[in-house]
């Protein structure tokens, strides 16, 4: 028998209201990352548990099969708990669903059921020092070796790659092509002999980040997803899934407008002329993300690729957060840059403004955004490529 | 849902092709085109009951309207009659002949009589919310104006001497009026930022230095760029005070955030797009014969229309949560 959408939305409900998180309970992502992450895993395992995990993923791979409606009633549901995007956003959001289109029946079994439990958490290895927004010049080699490879060199920004026990890696199996057509998808498991996983602080303090060394890594056959050499096609699909993912739950600032208003109302300052303009503009700022996220959701008729346009929303949030973390610390004062140790929140406003350049960059930069935007959205001519028909192993690379 | 559906398009296209005849270069409003537009249209009557002449629409559908008058960049008395002629059909005034294109009306929010849109061409002038926070109707036909120089060519303005004329009041709410006034202004804005963002575009596609179109290169495609998102993100504080101002179970609070939100937002967005459009031209741009200095002009006076955003920035603090300060 199938469930209807107001039965299903009580059921989320029901669950939340047991066993959900609520935001101001759930462990920080900054100060107790550990704590974060075996709350992400009981959480997701919960879900899968009382049948509310994988929500449009099909039946077979442990999903539910449901429409998106549903996703959409479970999500209006959860606002206020923790969704532990920040951790699922790359194996859930993004990982599931290159290995659902592009994955083999074998890889589908075998991996897609303990991703949606949490019983096995995910991550990406795409960037490289040499390879940031420029991905496809990528120099991990994957070089064969019977009826596999090995593999060497170095992945970066890595998020949660000392939590995970896989990740979706790209590798050159091909330097003789172009760059976008010698590189291969694999499957990595994180505890393979010869990856080693390297904690790199962020601006912040905080320790999310990798940097990962593969020194002669096998991976095998049935490790491939997609096509020997097709590795941009399943990367392309992957990006795309990213910017779906943010834009459904975006990884906002932890410091909120609504908590620079408290702040400004605890600390006297209501009356302020400065307060008060500041306060107005980033309202207006605030409205605009929030408004433009719900028309985007409903309405696609100002592009031509629905997916590009979630690249304005990407550039908003990060302007948004911009410009409330630095207003927060115009309220806050000298309070904001140096703080008693004793006191929990004491760190927040510096936190804030130290993690606001992340949204900038983190899922393509806005250089790269404004690209995007003038191509896709605005018709553009693009930039003529002087690397895109030359073999990789003839390029300018540094 | 999208704020626009099938018959709102086609009542685009009418519009837009109607004003498509009119002489872009021309000085002060169409009288003729006003009338077809009155005639085959009834813009002028648009959101007004059937029982007091008009079409019975709403919001929605004078939005459509705003968007092609800006888009137009033509003088129009669309925006002021639309809102006087709605103020005065809720006080229960004739508004047949303001219906028919044959009395032009405007709206002052202010008492004095200074800088009043359209006031050189208009026959009946509503005054919104003065002091006592009431809306009164001042007939025009004996008053002296002075007619202003104006940076906008497209929308004229005059100092009307109101002293010695006599008003009347009528029971209209001037909140709800203000609140549609900023709302369709904000249309406007959009109509006319979207236009300059096409021309812009279009000529970095056409235009070819150092080889190749100048789109090409970063530098332009990034400047364009940012002008579709200021342009999107304020559209979206369009739609929905258009949205809010549709539904009757929008409360005053809402509409007044929504409205004020949308008026800063839109007013930026198009003075920041149509001087991004003057840049993205070049020495083409800053001539007299182009048109991207009519929508700069238009874009700064529209900016203080109907009160500076800001004057918004009290009010819209006080919706982010700062309560009013203690006098």
């Amino acid at each position: 028998m199938t469930e209807t959408v107001p039965a299903f939305r009580r059921r989320a409900a029901d669950f939340l209201a047991r066993q959900g998180c609520r935001h101001e309970d759930a462990p920080s992502r900054s100060r107790a990352p550990g704590d974060y992450v075996a709350a992400a895993r009981v959480h997701q395992h919960a879900l899968a548990e009382h049948g509310l995990a994988g929500i449009t993923w099909p039946a077979e791979y442990g999903g539910l099969g449901l429409g998106p409606e549903f996703r959409a009633a479970f999500d209006e549901e959860a606002a206020g708990f923790e969704t532990f995007s920040a951790l699922f956003t790359i194996g859930l959001g993004m990982c599931g669903p290159v290995l659902l289109a592009l994955g083999t029946p074998e890889q589908r079994e075998r991996y897609l059921p303990p991703l949606l439990r949490a019983d096995e958490v995910w991550c990406q290895l795409f960037s490289e020092p040499a390879a940031g927004s420029d991905l496809a010049a990528l120099a991990t080699r994957a070089t064969p070796d019977g009826d596999g490879w090995r593999v060497s060199g170095q992945k970066v920004w890595t998020t949660y790659a000392h939590q995970s026990d896989r990740g979706l890696l790209l590798a050159r199996t091909d330097p003789g092509k172009p760059k976008h057509r010698g590189i291969t998808m694999f499957v990595l498991d994180m505890a393979a002999p010869g990856v080693t996983v390297r904690p790199l602080r962020q601006a912040t303090g905080d320790a999310e980040f990798n940097e990962v060394f593969l020194d002669d890594v096998r991976v095998g056959p049935g490790d491939v997803v997609g096509a020997v050499d097709e590795g941009w096609r399943a990367a392309t699909l992957m990006l795309m899934n990213e910017r779906a993912a943010l834009a459904d739950s975006p990884i906002g600032s932890p410091v909120t407008l609504e908590a620079v208003v408290a702040l400004a109302r605890r600390t006297g300052r209501t009356g302020d002329p400065f307060v008060r303009r500041a306060v107005a503009d980033a309202y207006v700022m605030q409205q605009q993300v929030e408004l433009f996220a719900r028309r985007v959701a409903g309405d696609v008729r100002v592009g031509r690729d629905p997916g590009a346009l979630a690249s304005i929303g990407k550039l908003a949030a990060g302007r948004l957060a911009t410009q409330v973390a630095a207003l927060a610390l115009e309220v806050a004062g000298p309070d904001a840059v140096a703080w008693d140790p004793a006191d929990p929140d004491g760190e927040l406003w510096a936190y804030g403004e130290l993690y606001a350049p992340s949204l900038s960059i983190a899922g393509g930069t806005e250089q790269i955004q404004r690209t995007v935007l003038g191509e896709r959205v605005l018709g553009l001519p693009r930039e003529p490529q002087t690397d895109r028909d030359v073999p990789f192993r003839d390029l300018r690379r540094g | 849902m999208p704020l626009y559906a099938s018959e709102h398009e086609q009542l685009r296209a009418s519009v837009r092709g109607l004003l498509g005849t009119a002489d872009p270069r021309a000085d002060g409003y169409d009288r003729a085109l006003w009338r077809r537009l009155c005639d085959e249209l009834g813009v002028a009557g648009l959101a007004i009951g059937e029982e007091q002449g008009g079409s019975g629409y709403g919001p929605v559908e004078l939005a459509v309207v705003a968007e092609e008058v800006g888009r137009a960049n033509l003088p129009s008395p669309f925006l002021t009659t639309t809102l006087a002629g709605l103020a005065l059909a809720a006080g229960g005034e004739d508004v047949g002949p303001v219906v028919r294109g044959d009395r032009l009306a405007t709206v002052s929010f202010s008492s004095d009589g200074r800088h009043v849109v359209d006031g050189d061409v208009a026959d009946v002038l509503v005054l919104v919310g003065d002091t006592a926070g009431t809306v009164t109707v001042v007939e025009l036909a004996s008053v002296v104006r002075t007619p202003l120089t104006t940076m906008d060519l497209t929308r004229g303005q005059a100092h009307l001497d109101l002293a010695d004329a006599p008003r009347r009041t009528i029971a209209a709410d001037p909140d709800r009026i203000a609140a549609l006034a900023v709302t369709l202004l904000a249309c406007e804005q959009i109509g006319g930022a979207e236009r300059v963002l096409e021309m812009s575009t279009a000529y970095a596609t056409q235009r070819v230095q150092f080889g190749r179109p100048i789109g090409s290169f970063q530098a332009v495609k990034h400047l364009l760029a940012d002008m579709l998102v200021e342009l999107e993100l304020a559209r979206s504080a369009q739609q929905h005070a258009v949205a809010l101002a549709a539904d009757p179970a929008t409360t005053a609070p809402e509409l007044d955030a929504a409205a004020r939100t949308a008026h800063v937002a839109c007013t930026r967005a198009f003075v920041r797009l149509t001087g991004d459009a003057i840049r993205a031209h070049g020495g083409i741009g800053y001539t007299w014969e182009h048109d991207a200095h009519r929508y700069f002009r238009r874009a700064r006076a529209s900016a203080v229309l109907f009160g500076s955003p800001a004057d918004d920035a009290d009010r819209l603090a006080e919706h982010a949560g700062l309560a009013r300060a203690a006098s």
